[in-house]
């Protein structure tokens, strides 16, 4: 009887609480089987996440060495190893931890990055590398006729790529950060960097993609005034138009079929509609003059000026579809590219290019009649144009010399067409001034002596970031300009040296920045303040004698949101210029003013 | 050092002149005299957009080479701006997009947790759970 009790005890009903523990325990079974699946998936993310940007890596690797066969491959590895990564995002206890909440967070940033690596390389790497342009880049000898029809028949895949990128590039931006762990925060955060570099990358593709065909008439002939700029003697979009030039361009074909001195060119009595009037202002009656139009360092005023004359002059009322200005320095980077030209009885490369146009050409032309430069310089041009439109050379290697050259501000392009300029703008080819940004500076120089003394002008400019009052811009100015100069190219104001350049300076500043003082040697000095396209223009002149150097110092004043400067940029000269944006101890040291 | 232009500068700087007055000029002034510059270069502006703007020919004859810009100011003030977005880099034009990828550490992949202190908590309420259910067994078989 009493083995019966027991034995009913022992096989009736489990107590609750032992009912209950088993259930705790099968629950937290349950989520270290979650924990540890979504552990496992993790780590396949990460190892795919790692794979592709390897493959990013070995693909900007052969981009650099033009290892365009290479390419292909390398895209598919991407392709392949970014599906991995954003395929394990779809798997359902993954999805289920991204919803959990705190737990989830970090898993669901995670799945935005890796879907959007994804589509960044199924829609946007991919199709780009099997592009017509990649096939034309590739074969070495192609011509730019070739490549101008191959972008304009990849245009619709070139924007759906832009278009792909651009949304992944929107996902990942729209990530909150804020509450995620230090580790996935910086992860995130650099994401965010890079793709949206990434972004601007192949938005510039797709600029390029419709302004450049539209420029070298892929849909129908354009007409395109050439700018010949020296920095010979300086202007603020570059150097003095010396010559121009008329190009017609259709299908790829680039001719030259005029060319002129500027003093071809007729003053105009007006501003054209469209050029900013505040240039009258700030720059009064001299910029009617052709050899004054770029007194401003903005050239789509200066463009639009000179298109305006010219179609009133030698261009007998044509009015040109963009105009294009280049400088000696990037035409001899040009030759590095297409070869070497004859021209006047010479052959110019690319190292003798910019130092027989900058300088020696003065010592062979010197009377007082250019007429023989002028042709000289008209005879470079048509050999140059005619090599760049001939096959024989990497479209691939000018294309990187072309960007190079624009970088530097030698090449600027202005179109009619307000689509074409957008993309030039969003270029950075169009040598605008700008929207003004507190932490943006940039630096003009115009020769006001009529000298070509600038081939021989050494400068740097430098930001020291002063805690108080505000960052102080340094400009050195060095003459290396020799004992003899030919009467055309030396200084012609009466009263100076001919070997002596005067100078006047331009600052474009945010006008959030106050100028405390402005010193030459040392000195304080009067400047004159103006504003243009809602920049502050800060200007003053200052002479720079043979052998020796010359200082000027500007002092801003931060406050009203003005704190640092971060960009400085200075027009391009016959001799680079050496910029630098340097942290300096507070005030009280250094040159800052306390 | 500098030769100053003086002959030159009243047909290059007759607008500047307007605004300051034909004389050196030093802001010193605060939020006053902020807006009587603002004001008067509010005015100025307007009055040149009349004279420009329409394409009504420049009164003095151009001269080359240019001619120094009138330098009569010793000191400016900033001024509070609306200030946009600041705009995104223009990087030289390239094809490969970039995403950054964490490299494995020795620490929990995405969390940042370190791998050895997870085991130990493991370890630990494994060990804690042993015990308990030993503990409820024990007192269960004492119980009979």
């Amino acid at each position: 009887m009493a083995n019966e009790q027991i034995v009913d005890q022992a096989e009736g009903p489990v107590p609750r609480r032992r009912r209950g523990w088993r259930w705790v325990w099968i629950g937290l079974a349950v989520v270290a089987v979650v924990l540890a699946w979504d552990g496992f998936r993790a780590w396949q993310i990460e190892s795919s996440l790692g794979l592709a940007e390897a493959d990013i890596t070995q693909l900007r690797a052969d981009i650099d060495a033009s290892e365009w066969s290479a390419l292909q491959t390398d895209a598919d590895r991407l392709v392949k190893d970014s599906h991995g990564a954003a395929s394990a995002t779809h798997d359902p206890f993954w999805v289920l931890t991204t919803h959990v909440p705190w737990l989830g967070t970090n898993p669901r940033e995670v799945s935005v990055v890796a879907r959007a690596l994804e589509t960044v390389a199924r829609h946007g790497v991919d199709p780009l590398v099997g592009s017509h342009s990649l096939a034309v880049v590739e074969a070495h000898d192609a011509g730019l006729a070739t490549l101008m029809g191959a972008l304009h028949s990849d245009t619709a895949t070139i924007s759906s790529a832009v278009a792909a990128v651009e949304q992944a590039n929107l996902n990942v931006q729209s990530l909150h950060t804020g509450d995620l762990l230090p580790f996935v925060r910086h992860r995130v955060v650099a994401a965010q960097d890079k793709l949206a570099r990434a972004n601007e990358q192949i938005h510039n593709v797709g600029r390029l993609a419709i302004a450049a065909p539209a420029l070298l008439g892929e849909d129908q002939p354009r007409t395109v005034l050439l700018l010949f700029q020296t920095p010979a003697e300086q202007r603020g979009t570059g150097g003095l138009v010396g010559a121009w030039g008329e190009l017609h361009t259709d299908k790829g074909a680039v001719s030259l079929v005029d060319f002129g001195a500027n003093d071809g060119l007729p003053p105009l009595p007006s501003l054209p509609a469209g050029v900013n009037p505040e240039i009258a202002t700030d720059y009064g009656a001299d910029i009617q003059l052709p050899q004054n139009f770029n007194l401003s360092a903005s050239f789509p005023d200066a463009a639009q000026m000179f298109a305006a004359s010219w179609t009133a002059g030698p261009g007998k009322g044509v009015r040109p579809d963009a105009v294009l200005s280049i400088d000696p320095v990037a035409l001899g980077d040009l030759l590095s590219v297409i070869g070497s030209v004859q021209a006047g009885g010479q052959e110019l490369t690319s190292d003798t290019a910019a130092d027989v146009l900058l300088r020696k050409e003065y010592y062979t032309y010197t009377s007082v009649d250019q007429a023989p430069r002028v042709a000289f310089l008209g005879e470079v041009t048509k050999a140059v144009f005619d090599r760049v439109t001939s096959k024989g050379y990497s479209v691939a290697a000018l294309g990187r010399k072309l960007a190079s050259i624009a970088g530097e501000g030698r090449l600027v392009v202005w179109s009619a067409d307000p689509t074409d300029q957008e993309q030039w703008q969003g270029l950075g080819l169009a040598g605008a001034l700008g929207t003004p940004v507190p932490g943006s500076v940039r630096v003009a120089l115009n020769s006001l002596d009529g000298s070509k003394l600038g081939a021989y002008l050494k400068m740097a400019a430098a930001v020291a970031d002063c805690k108080a009052p505000g960052p102080l811009i340094t400009l050195t100015f060095t003459s290396l300009a020799p004992a003899y100069i030919p009467a055309y190219a030396g200084s012609h104001l009466a009263g100076l040296d001919v070997t002596t350049m005067r100078l006047s300076y331009s600052l474009y500043v945010s006008t959030a920045w106050g100028v405390e003082s402005v010193t030459v040697a040392g000195q304080p000095v009067h400047f004159s303040a103006d504003t243009e396209g809602g920049w502050r223009l800060i200007r003053g002149a200052v002479d720079v004698a043979r052998a020796s150097t010359a200082v000027v110092e500007v002092q801003l004043m931060g406050g009203h949101g003005a704190s640092q400067l971060t960009a400085l940029s200075v027009q391009p000269q016959a001799i680079p210029v050496t910029t630098g944006i340097t942290p300096t101890s507070p005030a009280g040291s250094g040159r800052c003013s306390g | 050092m500098l030769g100053s232009p003086v002959s030159r500068s009243m047909e290059y700087g007759r607008i500047n002149a307007a605004f300051y007055g034909g004389s050196t000029m030093t802001f010193v002034g605060g939020n006053a005299m902020k807006n009587v510059a603002r004001a008067c270069v509010l005015g100025g502006i307007a009055g040149v957009t009349m004279v420009v703007g329409s394409g009504v020919a420049f009164a003095d004859a151009p001269v080359y080479p240019p001619v120094a810009p009138p330098t009569t100011v010793t000191q400016v003030l900033g001024v509070t701006v609306a200030q946009p977005a600041p705009a995104a880099p223009v990087p030289p034009a390239a094809v490969a997009p970039v995403v950054v990828v964490a490299k494995p550490t020795a620490t929990l992949p995405f969390t940042g947790l370190d791998t050895m202190a997870l085991v130990g908590v493991g370890a630990m309420l494994i060990v804690g759970g042993s015990a308990l259910t030993i503990a409820s067994r024990k007192r269960r078989s004492d119980s009979l």
